[in-house]
């Protein structure tokens, strides 16, 4: 690897670190408000489901929404008083007819993205989604290189008199004479 | 025969480059308080809500447009909610402009009764069923306090107990903001 490749690879660090690192983007100014967003929930983009389904969607959207009181858990998993609380709004609103989209979406608005336990797929959240498999990819390649390169290696070094020269190890000419006996 | 001994540059500026990216993601990491949640609401309006006080009064936020509103989320079994109470009590009294109320999270209303009865009260104390509001104003936990402005915008969430000179510059920032 030539020097110019380890700068550009320093310089790719280095903007992934800039570009992951979380900031406090809280609006300080007047103008940030004139258009402060109304996040009142709209009508229900679905249909009322099936009484009889309307656990198994809870629970499926249940499972990507982080309790806020609790470890890395979802709210689907806890027995926590607010994570039972936020499941049964999600209840209500799938009974509602509200989409998975919307209620995921009525909760990022309001708690953040860190309440969801799967982070969208869009703007930055690109890199948590592309960053590991291209690094996995990259370890593997190294891992396939080193293997393949150790295979193709001699599993032994011929000894001299195997390729019909005389025997320059003092050892294997002791070896020779005792095996000749 | 070809000597192979020396230090392998590439894999050494690798190495360290990954080293260094690590205690950067590390000094990073150690910048932020583990239990400190985002705030996502700072900026945005308040979502509305009709609830019902102690004493049975319906309460609307659409109803109170154009008034600053401190909008303080607590229950009695939070210990912190009960140290910045008698804040809250003394900055309602010293700006009776704003409007205070006091949203019972996860609590029942009896033994907020018997508290207030024996700690004093200044403003009205709405119950929330199933902490529906509470979600709708995206609270994670007691206390959270919320500066609404004149015009139903969310200047500040508080999401630790308040102190006096914190209290009073947040009352001051929303009652700067002309409707």
């Amino acid at each position: 690897m030539k020097p110019h490749c380890l700068t550009l690879l320093f310089l790719l660090l280095t903007a992934l670190v800039g570009v992951t690192s979380p900031t406090h983007a809280t609006p300080d100014t007047d103008e940030t408000y004139q258009d402060a967003p109304d996040i009142a929930l709209g009508p229900p983009e679905g249909s009322r489901p099936p009484a009889e389904e309307v656990e198994a969607i809870t629970d499926q959207i249940s499972r990507q929404i982080r309790c806020p009181v609790c470890q890395g858990s979802a709210i689907s998993d806890s027995p926590a008083d607010p994570a039972v609380a936020m499941r049964n709004r999600v209840r209500e609103l799938v009974r509602e007819g509200y989409t998975d989209g919307q209620i995921l979406d009525y909760y990022a608005t309001r708690y953040g993205e860190w309440i969801l336990l799967s982070p969208k797929a869009e703007g930055l959240n690109w890199i948590l989604w592309t960053v590991p498999p291209i690094l996995t990819g990259f370890g593997l390649s190294w891992l396939l290189m080193v293997v393949v390169r150790w295979s193709k290696e001699p599993d032994e070094v011929p000894l001299p008199s195997d390729v019909g020269e005389m025997p320059i190890d003092r050892y294997e000419a002791m070896l020779l004479e005792e095996l000749e006996k | 025969m070809s000597s192979r001994s020396g230090p392998n540059y590439v894999l050494l500026g690798i190495g360290v480059l990954f080293s260094l990216l690590f205690v950067a993601l590390l000094g990073i990491g150690f910048n932020f308080n583990p239990r400190e949640l985002p705030d996502a609401m700072t900026g945005k309006r308040v979502p509305a809500f009709e609830l019902v006080d102690l004493n049975g009064n319906a309460v609307r936020l659409d109803a109170l447009a154009g008034k600053p509103i401190v909008l303080n989320f607590w229950s009695t079994w939070c210990v912190p909610c009960k140290q910045e109470h008698p804040v809250l009590l003394e900055a309602a009294k010293l700006y009776p402009e704003v409007q205070f109320f006091g949203v019972i999270y996860q609590d029942e209303p009896e033994p907020i009764r018997q508290y207030l009865a024996r700690n004093g009260t200044a403003y009205p104390h709405l119950i929330d069923p199933g902490s529906r509001t509470a979600i709708n104003m995206g609270v994670a936990g007691v206390p959270e306090t919320y500066f609404i402005d004149r015009n139903g915008l969310i200047q500040n969430k508080a999401n630790f107990p308040l102190w006096s000179e914190y209290i009073g510059e947040q009352i001051e920032r929303i009652m700067s903001e002309e409707p």
